[in-house]
């Protein structure tokens, strides 16, 4: 299968027991990318080790600690593909998620990019009484979440870069301001995204953090006000 | 002992910026928006205030009908029940959530915007399984 102008982004930050998995299922995807940039953010356990098992196909960055849009953003800064996409560390894509997304993006020059369906799943490592206690929802659900996406280069900069301030609901924040440009995208009715529910999922040990979506939103509906005001 | 109420948690979490109290209910996938009279309402139920005692603060401060008022309250209390941000607090339990809204100056009738724009998203956030007592807790536990 011949090679395409996509660059992957997989931020990390101690994701030593996932990371390995996550950069399998871009690998080995039919239609393989043609960069991959794992971003270790700042991680104290060996994920810079287990990413660096990859380096004959792998682009490994190195920074200090500032978040998963800070590392999101520095992988973005590396790619100058045409198309680019994005990873989590514990997530997994299914092996045809690149080929069918770049299929669609082709088969129209208007769209700025495709998402895909999402599956939850829990970490088959946890105790019984862990996974017992989790409440996954293991249904597919249409997932306009940055791991499930594929969008074009310049679409996404017109846009600008993740929001550095949030530490969650960076993903709400970027595409409220996509949505306020008009992008298009479409989802893809096919489950291309498996998320994994484990004991330190980022929504999970950053509750603190959780008034970070009542800011993106806020955000979101100042800016939808101050375009109506302007264009009533 | 009169009915007080505490913010739904976990799945309903909420922030006064620049006050305009944003609530986002993770359950739900909706988020809301309410200031003036709405957010003030809000910051005084799950703040665990009896509708009593708000209903005699506004009597207080606004030259208006006791009844107008306790209407007024009973209803807005009922609406954010009914999209269950919030739930009656057995023993009066207070949420412990301060949220500092200031009395506004006129008595207008207190709305909630309601919006579902970004659903898809806020349902895929994990945070929603998670109990305040701690992790792992499914809600209820």
């Amino acid at each position: 299968m011949k090679s395409v102008a996509v660059s992957v982004v997989v931020p990390c930050y101690n994701t030593e027991r996932y990371l390995a998995a996550a950069i399998e299922s871009v690998l080995t995807q039919t239609l393989p990318p043609t960069r991959v940039i794992v971003v270790n953010d700042g991680s104290t356990d060996r994920s810079a080790d287990i990413a660096r098992e990859f380096t004959d196909r792998v682009t490994v960055l190195n920074r200090p600690n500032g978040g998963i849009s800070a590392a999101r953003n520095t992988g973005i800064r590396e790619c100058n593909t045409p198309l680019l996409s994005f990873l989590d560390a514990d997530d997994l894509w299914t092996e045809t998620k690149l080929e069918q997304q770049v299929s669609m993006l082709n088969d129209d020059p208007g769209l700025d990019g495709v998402f895909a369906h999402a599956q939850q799943f829990i970490s088959p490592e946890l105790s019984g009484e862990e996974s017992k206690n989790i409440a996954c929802r293991d249904t597919a659900m249409p997932a306009r979440l940055a791991s499930a996406m594929l969008v074009r280069r310049e679409s996404f900069l017109r846009v600008g870069y993740f929001n550095e301030d949030l530490e969650i609901a960076e993903t709400v924040d970027w595409l409220a301001r996509a949505d306020e440009l008009g992008l298009r995208f479409a989802i893809l009715p096919d489950v291309m995204l498996r998320r994994r529910l484990h004991t330190t999922n980022s929504g999970m040990v950053k509750r603190g953090a959780r008034s970070h979506y009542a800011r993106a939103l806020k955000a979101a509906l100042d800016r939808r006000r101050q375009q109506k005001a302007r264009y009533p | 002992m009169s009915t007080t109420y505490r913010i739904n948690v976990p799945n309903v979490s909420s922030e006064c910026i620049d006050g305009e109290v944003i609530i986002v209910n993770l359950e739900s996938g909706s988020y809301y928006s309410c200031v003036d009279l709405g957010a003030y309402l809000w910051s005084r139920v799950v703040a665990g205030d009896t509708t009593e005692a708000i209903v005699r603060d506004l009597v207080a401060a606004f030259a208006r009908d006791r009844t107008e008022i306790e209407t007024t309250v009973a209803e807005y209390v009922a609406l954010l029940e009914k999209e269950q941000l919030i739930v009656s607090s057995v023993d009066n339990e207070a949420s412990g959530l301060s949220i500092e809204v200031a009395l506004p100056t006129q008595f207008g009738s207190p709305e909630l915007h309601t919006y579902s724009d970004m659903k898809d998203m806020l349902l895929l956030d994990p945070v929603h399984d998670v109990a305040d007592v701690g992790w792992p807790a499914k809600p209820g536990r």
